[in-house]
Formats: structure tokens, C-alpha cells, sequence
């Protein structure tokens, strides 16, 4: 079956149709797509974050990922009902991996299908800076130079 | 109460484990387990993280109950 052209009836639309994923298997984009396919829904946004290197001048040799799986779960089911609110009728297919990637592997797949291109754009867009703000993830970045938890920002809940 | 205590990233790797168990009077919150386990692990720097009960995010202020497993999550840097 064919990532483009899909066959057979499309599931119904609702949010059990979501796609959501969070551990050591690769971005199977493919996979991807076919999971958010319905006639309905003519505009199909991809974002796909891969690690960097360079990171801030310095050469990185990999970034470990760890995350709180059964929380990241909820919450990428949550950035998707949100955004589903806000945007109408969509279909989701979130990412991210976990464990040990090189620089240009895969590390976040945002897939969204909506009715038109403009909120495909926006939803996508969203849901990326949503998964910034709230998944807990976190990353060992291993340069050269040694090693270090990338120091996160976003706190989504009240703080100690 | 008992209660197990899940740690993420920085606070994993200070107190050298990603689960442990934490023995508490009732009617402890979960800053209350934050600052009984920054006793028992000097080093341990818990200020500005979440807490999590069960899988959801939560205030600091919750009351624990047990068998509860209490998430402490750093400011997180996924993508």
C-alpha cells in the first residue's frame, strides 16, 4: 500500500484514530502518512525534527533521549484533541523517539491531516511548539567536549 | 504510606536511580516528598521541576496517597 495513495475505506474520523508513539522505534513516515489518510481531509502538513550538529558551535556526537512514556502518551493525545478543537475535523500521527541518535537521525514526527492546506500549516506548527512546551523528554547531548543534560525551559505544570 | 518515586534526567542522574521507594507520614504532599528525598540525597536539586501523580501532571501541593508513584520532572528538552 502505497504512503500516498492509500486503499481501502478510511477509518472514521475521531480521535482513536490518532497515531501516537514514544519509544526506540524509527520514524517510519510512510507508516505516517498512511495512518492520517481520509478523503475528507485534502491538506497533509509534515514536520520532521532531526538532530543537529553543529549545536552551538560544537561538534555533537549523539543525543541520548529519555522519557516518561506513559505521561508523554496522555500528553501528545491531549495536544491533538486540543488542536483538533481549535483547527476542526484532523488526524494525527505524533513522534518522538527515545534512546541514542546521531546527528541527522529523526527525533520528531508531527503529521497532521485537516480539511485545507491553512490550518494543515497552523496545527502543525502548533503541535510542534506544543511538544516542545509540554512532553516530558529530555536529551544527554554528548559532544566532544563531554556531556550534559540540555537544559530545558518549558514547564507546562506548576513548579517545586 | 509508601509511594514510588520516579526521577527523569538530571535528578536520575544525581541520585543515581530512576525509581525508588519513599516511605511517608500521611498526609504528605508531594513537596513534602521532594524535600524528604533532598535529604536522603545530598545533591539532589529538585527546584523547578514538575511533579507527575499516576501519569498526569500535578501541583506540588497534592496530597500523596499510598501506593501513589510520584513523577519529579526536570523543565523538559524534548525535539
Amino acid at each position: 500500500m502505497s504512503a500516498l495513495e492509500p486503499s481501502g475505506a478510511p477509518p472514521p474520523l475521531a480521535s482513536t484514530a490518532d497515531l501516537f508513539l514514544i519509544g526506540d522505534q524509527s520514524i517510519d513516515l510512510p507508516r505516517l502518512l498512511d495512518s492520517v489518510f481520509d478523503p475528507s481531509l485534502g491538506g497533509v502538513a509534515v514536520f520532521l525534527g532531526r538532530v543537529r550538529s553543529p549545536n552551538a558551535g560544537v561538534s555533537v556526537r549523539y543525543l541520548e533521549y529519555e522519557g516518561y512514556e506513559e505521561l508523554a502518551l496522555k500528553v501528545l493525545a491531549a495536544i491533538a484533541d486540543e488542536l483538533r478543537e481549535r483547527h476542526g475535523p484532523s488526524r494525527w500521527a505524533l513522534q518522538h523517539r527515545l534512546g541514542r541518535l546521531v546527528p541527522g537521525e529523526v527525533s520528531l514526527a508531527v503529521v497532521v491531516a485537516t480539511a485545507h492546506r491553512a490550518a494543515a500549516f497552523d496545527a502543525c506548527e502548533q503541535a510542534v511548539e506544543e511538544c516542545k512546551r509540554r512532553l516530558p523528554v529530555w536529551k544527554l547531548e554528548v559532544t566532544e567536549q563531554g556531556s550534559r543534560f540540555v537544559p530545558g525551559t518549558a514547564t507546562a505544570s506548576s513548579t517545586l | 504510606m509508601t509511594i514510588t518515586v520516579k526521577l527523569f534526567a538530571q535528578l536520575r542522574s544525581a541520585a543515581g536511580t530512576g525509581q525508588l521507594s519513599l516511605e511517608l507520614p500521611n498526609d504528605a504532599t508531594a513537596a513534602d516528598a521532594a524535600a524528604k528525598l533532598r535529604q536522603t540525597h545530598p545533591g539532589l536539586e529538585t527546584k523547578g521541576s514538575m511533579v507527575a501523580i499516576n501519569a498526569a501532571y500535578a501541583e506540588p501541593g497534592t496530597v500523596l496517597r499510598d501506593g501513589d508513584v510520584l513523577a519529579l520532572l526536570p523543565p523538559v528538552a524534548g525535539g
